[in-house]
């Protein structure tokens, strides 16, 4: 029987938790008074950011442990037949299950087709870092597809790309007595929406890092290659590019691993078909934790797309160190 | 810091006056379901007989029931079908609603993890009599010898036609029925009669979900099954592949709409733009109504059984069910109001067969109003047809499965045999880890 959430007691709870603390404040103080200046100062600081550490250590940290320990469990979604079982999950995982195969492989070309999404956004930002009149509306049209949810998004473009006549797209071509294109039920055809419609959604949120990275350029560089006979293009070259390494990277490393964990378009447009051409590894990871039961196996994959996106972010950070970002 | 908190309590208190809260000595039911949201349409009707569709009438049982008495509330929460991933992240979080609807067949899944409430015991009590249901659907919520919910209905996939197209292709009989065809050479001889004279395909289907269709064409043939004598899955046969080769044949020669979803070929049938349409029980009153609609393209409507192109009848079959996941020991009382709601919605079994799903009470299915519903008569041999899907647990991951690679064999991306055998090695490997 559903009791009524009570705001009164949760406030209470909250008060009464704040005067827990009481009966150690006075102790606290005549121990912080005995520590060294410099000393005080230091505890003082961890004191500010203890509860936030508490808090990220239960919230974010222990999940994380969590995660492998349950992924040598065989354990179902709710908490029924917990069961040690070793590395038998990432057994299964890595020589059997082809379906987490094809999954891997699926969102490895996802990662492919969005990483233009940063010169996109790149373009669209050197477009819009110009002085003219209504300039923030424009970069403000160019924004609002990120702020939608991306529910939202997906009914949207599969509303667009419906392979019968019922998709705009179809309707248009039935006028030239042209398709229907079955955008959503071909494998390549239906990757490629997917992809284009991840773009249109999270362009705006590249597009707005260069933009910020553009106007930290000092205008001053500009103005003396141009003193110095600089063209255009020499410009973009030895002074913009130069100074986007760092939003460049930040995209990099923030975009792959948003591709790789892809998840509401496909679950939203496709469902991971046709025939799991468009099943990613976190649908994969959904599939088989919250409809198959077997939260144990899929967090054993979660597992395994944890340790690959460990060593691309290694990889990535370390390459733009070498070429001096973050220096 | 009082005059802070004071403030606070103030804010608080205007909030919980604010919010919508059931009268206090009402037991509160939560009963979670699927079916879709109608509030907007249904939202504030009492009265059943203005109710039709499953949406429509499952939301004014709910409303009716409320409006009926005072000592039990039951608070609605609309999921999305098929409701198993809010379910499990309820069983999860230890919120279970007190009483759902869910699909038969998963029902062993959560009825062996202890998850659901044993009702054998506790319906007499409640006045609901078990004995009173059909011998078809009790089988659907039956685990180990013990119910472990009422059946709301017996649905399966149906033959949709257009009777208009049918005529003008010289398919009906003298009193303006459709000529049902029989086995494989009357049915491609319709077909193709079919094709010729109108233009069109013969027949629809949401070609990204044949699994069921599959399924039905497998049981139709001497021996044909998907489960093994030990309970293993039994994909890779003979009888199976002559199913999904026969799927394929249907595409190649333009008898079958290719590359719809659900939402698509439903509306091409009702464009008109087909001859039929393999769609469920779910929407024979709904289509019995776009037909009253005078713009609507599907003017003279008739639903058959589900083809017979090999030797004997046999359909895709599933039901609703009414479960009570409140788990072995539930709260007496709590379960007392759950029973009272689940009683009054299995003594409303009738209005819930108006949808078009067949009836799950003896008394309702051979009472007069029952069989005087649109259409009912027409589809009179779905339940004697009616094969349901294997009660194991891999029987979770079949459609899923063999919807995906019937598809990638339609989508030319698999060799028939192929899919076949990598669905039989998907669905092994998830047995052998139950």
């Amino acid at each position: 029987m559903m009791t009524a959430f009570s705001v009164e007691r949760m406030v209470n709870s909250l008060f009464g938790l704040l005067e827990a603390f009481n009966p150690i404040a006075e102790p606290y103080r005549r121990f912080h008074e005995k520590l060294p200046p410099k000393m005080q100062q230091t505890v003082t600081a961890f004191m500010f950011i203890l509860p936030f550490g508490v808090l990220y250590a239960i919230f974010t940290i222990l999940p994380i442990f969590q995660t492998f320990y349950i992924s040598l469990h065989k354990w179902e979604i709710m908490g029924t037949n917990i069961r040690y079982i070793g590395l038998k999950n990432f057994e299964r995982l890595l020589t059997r299950d082809t379906q987490f195969h094809q999954a891997f492989e699926q969102t490895i070309l996802f990662v492919a087709l969005t990483i233009p999404i940063i010169f996109v956004g790149l373009f669209f930002a050197l477009m819009l870092n110009r002085p003219i009149k209504g300039i923030g509306i424009f970069r403000t049209i160019f924004y609002l597809p990120n702020i939608i949810a991306v529910t939202v998004i997906g009914l949207i473009w599969s509303r667009v790309f419906a392979s019968s006549g019922r998709g705009l797209i179809n309707a248009f071509l039935e006028n030239f007595d042209a398709g229907p294109i079955p955008f959503l039920d071909q494998g390549d055809l239906a990757t490629l929406v997917v992809a284009f419609t991840t773009l249109w959604w999270t362009v705006g949120f590249s597009m707005l890092i260069f933009l910020a990275g553009l106007q930290d350029i000092s205008q001053a560089l500009y103005d003396a290659a141009e003193v110095d006979g600089a063209n255009r293009r020499q410009q973009f070259r030895h002074i913009t590019i130069p100074g986007l390494r760092r939003p460049f990277a930040f995209l990099c490393i923030l975009q792959v691993i948003a591709s790789f964990q892809i998840f509401g378009q496909v679950d939203v447009m496709t469902g991971g078909g046709p025939a799991g051409n468009t099943r990613t590894i976190v649908y994969n990871i959904f599939e088989t934790s919250f409809l198959y039961f077997q939260v144990g196996y899929g967090t054993a994959m979660a597992v395994i797309m944890f340790a690959v996106l460990l060593v691309i972010s290694l990889f990535q950070l370390a390459l733009f160190r070498d070429q001096g970002v973050g220096s | 810091m009082y005059r802070m908190k004071a403030l606070l309590m103030v804010a608080m208190l205007l909030l919980l006056v604010a919010m919508p809260i059931a009268a206090q000595d009402a037991a509160e039911v939560t009963f979670m379901r699927f079916f879709g949201e109608c509030a907007d349409e249904f939202g504030e009707t009492t009265d059943l007989s203005e109710a039709y569709g499953e949406c429509g009438i499952i939301q004014t049982l709910a409303n009716s029931f409320n409006a009926t008495q005072d000592e039990i509330h039951v608070n609605t929460v609309v999921v999305d079908w098929p409701g198993v991933t809010e379910l499990n992240a309820n069983l999860a979080a230890g919120t279970p609603p007190d009483i759902m609807v869910l699909h038969g067949r998963r029902i062993p899944n959560y009825a062996s993890r202890g998850l659901l409430t044993p009702l054998g015991d506790v319906l007499a009590g409640a006045g609901i009599d078990a004995e009173d249901l059909t011998d078809s659907a009790r089988g659907f919520v039956e685990y180990n010898g013990e119910l472990y919910g009422i059946p709301l209905d017996l649905h399966g996939h149906l033959w949709h036609i257009n009777v208009d197209h049918w005529a003008a292709a010289g398919l009906v009989n003298e009193d303006g029925s459709p000529d049902i065809p029989y086995g494989m050479d009357e049915f491609m001889s319709h077909a193709e009669q079919f094709k010729e004279a109108t233009g069109l395909p013969f027949l629809g289907m949401w070609t990204n979900g044949l699994s069921r269709n599959w399924m039905a064409l497998v049981y139709q043939q001497e021996g044909g099954t998907v489960e093994a004598e030990d309970g293993m899955p039994d994909i890779n046969t003979e009888a199976g592949l002559n199913a999904l080769n026969f799927l394929i044949m249907l595409r190649d020669e333009g008898h079958i709409t290719d590359n719809v979803d659900y939402a698509a070929s439903q509306e091409i049938f009702l464009n008109g733009e087909n001859g039929g349409h393999i769609n469920g029980t779910w929407v024979v009153n709904f289509y019995d109504n776009q037909v009253a609609d005078p713009e609507g393209a599907l003017k003279n409507y008739y639903v058959h059984n589900f083809p017979t192109v090999y030797d004997q009848p046999a359909a895709w079959a599933g039901s609703h069910a009414w479960i009570i996941p409140q788990g072995d020991d539930p709260d007496p009382a709590t379960l007392e109001a759950t029973l009272t709601f689940l009683r009054y919605l299995n003594d409303n079994n009738i209005e819930w067969a108006r949808t078009g799903h067949s009836a799950v009470n003896k008394s309702v299915v051979e009472s007069d109003v029952y069989n005087t519903y649109p259409h009912r008569q027409e589809y009179a041999e779905f339940v004697p047809s009616a094969v349901i899907p294997p009660r194991e647990n891999w029987s979770t991951a079949f459609e899923s499965v063999m919807d995906e690679e019937l598809s990638a064999a339609m989508i030319g991306e698999k060799s028939p045999e192929q899919a076949l055998a990598d669905a039989q090695t998907r669905l092994e490997d998830f047995a052998l880890f139950e």
